[in-house]
Formats: structure tokens, C-alpha cells, sequence
């Protein structure tokens, strides 16, 4: 049984869908269709660094990377206008948080996961506006997830201020998109597991 | 001045039937709110806070100089974030009645207020289910002054709203009210960066940095002071 926030993933609707907003769409249904199993070794590496804490963190981390690597690409393929500010700050954001996560991971006593390489189906300013907003959504329902399992009160107050910040990103890609900026009274939780297998399309082999 | 001191027997027949009116109509969308957080979570703030209420008797309250801990320091989180969600739904409700609002502002106003209803509704079902008093509902007063005013005010509200439920995130005990008060933060800060947008401000107003800023309750009360009618 897929959980009802990953079938929403693939439940996007997307206003005058290019070809790579529809690659995105597949991605991501097909890493929820598997579920679990779709986890690769890089995920598994990043479970397999300490457990508690240090794992919650280095889950953080990897998302974190993830995001800090799609506005990089994403600025690569000149972005014009509102949609380029954002991503330049965002980029920024994001790479507080790799840097905080970091420290956070070896403060816990774990040791961060490397930075993987990633490739996101993006050829434009269309396609990457779909694909920030549904990567930051997932960020948002990933950090509420596992953000209650921490033990550590420093790593919860850390986790908090970033999945605020990834809100506040995906509302602002969601107005850019021309989608509501808070679909809902409640921002839904996914497991750690599921956003990893999210997650695995856009990490290269 | 501690919002507790509110609480008092503002008894208004009118507003309680009001709020178990809304309480009932509104049963669907808790019942949504319990499927959505899922299965673990689900049996969520409301179960747990059920088993949690045998034989306590300490009283939930806002704004208490010393902030009471476990239990009875959730029971008084949940009471502070209703406070703030009465605020805000109670803002929405007037704005959209001030006629001032249009177009797509008009329609951010009347979606975030349904938010803000559920927020209510959400929390009060919580605190009652344990057993405890929630807060009553503030008398509120806002200065509606036009459509730029509203949203700037709205933004201020929703940016305040974001950092409290911030603030209280390391001092919720229990699992299940933490996953709701994050589910319901997250959502507060969709809104304030709409909002931001809407005036011309950053959606993410850390100067330039990647981490929100968190507000203790005391300054939280203290800033929304105003809007308490008195």
C-alpha cells in the first residue's frame, strides 16, 4: 500500500506539462510505486552511520545536498527573472543547512555522509520551478517525519529552523508554479524510507 | 499580563454553542487530519492524550511566569497555539467580512482562514480530549485599514505565528503533539512567505540565511497584546 503522501507526489498537476515535468512525475511515482525496496546503496550508506540521532541528521543531510545541488543546476540553465533570485537565495539556504546538518551529524558522534552526485530532469525554468516545488514539499513532510524522533533537544530546534525555511521555499516555488502556496490546513509526514526511495531517481549511479 | 487572565468567563453562551457547532461541522476535517498524519501518527495527539490524562490534575494555562513541564506543559502549549490560532482565524474572518480585500488576495485570505479554523478546531479537540480547558476565545481587534495594511499586518501575524510554534518545539514532551504542532508550523510558514510575497518582502526574511528564527512565548504574547480586545 503506497502512503497517501507519495501517491500525491505523482498526483501533481502541472499547468502546460513539458516533457521533463512529465519525467519528473515518473520519477517520482516510480520510486513511491517501489517503495522501500527502491532504496539504493547510497541510501543504505546513510542509515548505516550510527543510528538515533546521527542517522535522523545524516537523512537531513543528504535531502539537504540534494536541494543545494538542484539550484545549482537550476541556476545553470539560466533562469530569468523572480524565479533566479529565488533560486540564488535558496541555494544559500540550502547550503546552511548542508553546513549545519554537518556539524550537527558529528555533534551527535556520526560521521556525515558524502555528498553524492545527483541529475534532475530539468531543461528549463518550467520544469525546474515543477521540480523545486515538489522537491521542498517532500523536504517539508520528510523534516516533519523524522523531526520528532530526535532525542537530542539541539538537533530538534536545528531541525525545526530548517524545515521552516523549506516551507516558506516551497510556498514561494508553489506561487511560481501557479499553485496554492499551503494546499492544506496540515503539511502531511512521509517516513525516512520513502523519501529516500523519493529521493533515488535523482542520485546518479 | 498573562493571557490566562482572559481566560476568564467571557461564559458567552453565543460563542461556546458557536464553537460546538464548528466543532461538529467540522468533524470531517479532523477526521482527514487523523488519516492524513497516518497510521503511527494517527492514533496520534488524541489517543495518546487520552491515555496520558489518568489522574492528573494540574491545570493547562498560558503564560505562567514558570513554564510547567511534561504533561502538563503540553496540555499548556496546546493552549498557547490555540490562542494564536483564534487570533489568527478571528483576523481572517474580519478581514474577509471588511469587504477590503479582492481578487487573489480575497482568495488567500478566505483559504488561510479555512487553515486557521482547522488549527482550532484540531488543537481545542486535543485539549479537551485530555481532558483539560481550552483556553476561551479572545475578543480580537484589528486595525483593517486597506488592502496593502492587510497583508502586511496578515504577514506580521503569520511570521509571529511561524517563530512561536517554532519556540515551543524542543519543550513539547509528547511525540504525537510535537508531530501536530510541526504539521501545523510548516503551515504557518507557507502562508507568512505567501504573505511576504504578497508585500513585497522575502518569503524567507533570515537575511539571507537558511534558519528561522524561533520566539519564546512570553515576547509571542507581549506582540499580539493588541489585538486582544480588552
Amino acid at each position: 500500500m503506497t502512503p497517501q503522501p507519495i501517491r500525491r507526489l505523482g498526483a501533481i498537476e502541472v499547468h502546460g506539462m513539458t516533457r521533463s515535468a512529465f519525467l519528473v512525475r515518473s520519477a517520482l511515482t516510480a520510486g513511491a510505486l517501489y517503495g522501500g525496496h527502491a532504496v539504493g546503496p547510497f541510501a543504505r550508506r546513510a542509515f548505516a552511520q550510527g543510528g538515533g540521532d546521527a542517522e535522523i541528521l545524516n537523512f537531513g543531510l543528504m535531502l539537504q545536498y540534494l536541494e543545494a545541488d538542484f539550484y545549482r543546476q537550476g541556476l545553470e540553465l539560466g533562469l530569468t527573472g523572480q524565479v533566479r533570485t529565488l533560486a540564488t537565495d535558496f541555494r544559500e539556504q540550502e547550503q546552511d543547512h548542508v553546513t549545519t546538518l554537518t556539524e550537527a551529524v558529528t555533534g551527535a558522534g556520526g560521521r556525515p555522509v558524502p555528498k553524492p552526485r545527483f541529475e534532475f530532469p530539468i531543461e528549463d525554468q518550467g520544469s525546474f520551478v515543477t521540480l523545486g516545488m515538489t522537491l521542498e514539499d517532500t523536504g517539508v513532510m520528510a523534516f516533519n517525519g523524522a523531526g520528532p524522533k530526535l532525542k537530542s533537544e539541539a538537533a530538534l530546534l536545528g531541525a525545526g529552523r530548517i524545515v521552516q525555511v523549506e516551507a516558506r521555499q516551497a510556498a514561494a516555488l508553489r506561487l511560481a508554479a501557479m499553485e496554492k502556496p499551503a494546499p492544506d490546513a496540515f503539511d502531511e509526514t512521509i517516513e525516512m524510507k520513502d523519501a529516500l526511495a523519493a529521493a533515488k531517481p535523482f542520485i546518479e549511479k | 499580563m498573562s493571557a490566562a487572565d482572559r481566560d476568564e468567563p467571557t461564559g458567552d453562551d453565543a460563542v461556546r454553542a458557536g464553537a460546538m457547532h464548528r466543532l461538529l461541522r467540522d468533524d470531517s476535517s479532523r477526521k482527514r487530519f487523523l488519516k492524513m498524519t497516518g497510521g503511527t501518527a494517527a492514533a496520534g495527539a488524541f489517543a495518546v492524550l487520552l491515555a496520558a490524562c489518568a489522574g492528573e490534575e494540574e491545570e493547562a494555562t498560558v503564560g505562567k511566569d514558570v513554564p510547567p513541564t511534561g504533561r502538563a506543559g503540553d496540555f499548556a502549549i496546546l493552549n498557547f497555539a490555540l490562542m494564536l490560532e483564534y487570533l489568527e482565524s478571528d483576523f481572517y474572518e474580519k478581514v474577509v467580512e471588511s469587504g477590503m480585500l479582492s481578487g487573489p488576495a480575497l482568495d488567500m485570505a478566505k483559504a488561510f482562514g479555512e487553515h486557521e479554523r482547522e488549527h482550532v478546531v484540531t488543537l481545542k479537540t486535543a485539549i479537551e480530549a485530555g481532558g483539560e480547558k481550552p483556553v476561551a476565545r479572545p475578543r480580537t481587534t484589528f486595525p483593517l485599514d486597506g488592502q496593502r495594511e492587510i497583508l502586511r499586518l496578515a504577514a506580521q501575524v503569520e511570521n509571529l505565528g511561524a517563530a512561536a510554534y517554532l519556540g515551543q518545539a524542543t519543550a513539547i514532551q509528547s511525540e504525537d503533539v510535537l508531530v501536530t504542532a510541526l504539521s501545523i508550523h510548516t503551515v504557518e510558514a507557507r502562508h507568512a512567505a505567501a504573505l511576504n510575497i504578497a508585500t513585497d518582502q522575502e518569503p524567507v526574511p533570515f537575511g539571507g540565511a537558511g534558519l528561522a528564527r524561533p520566539a519564546m512565548m512570553a515576547a509571542v504574547l507581549e506582540t499580539v497584546k493588541p489585538f486582544i480586545a480588552s
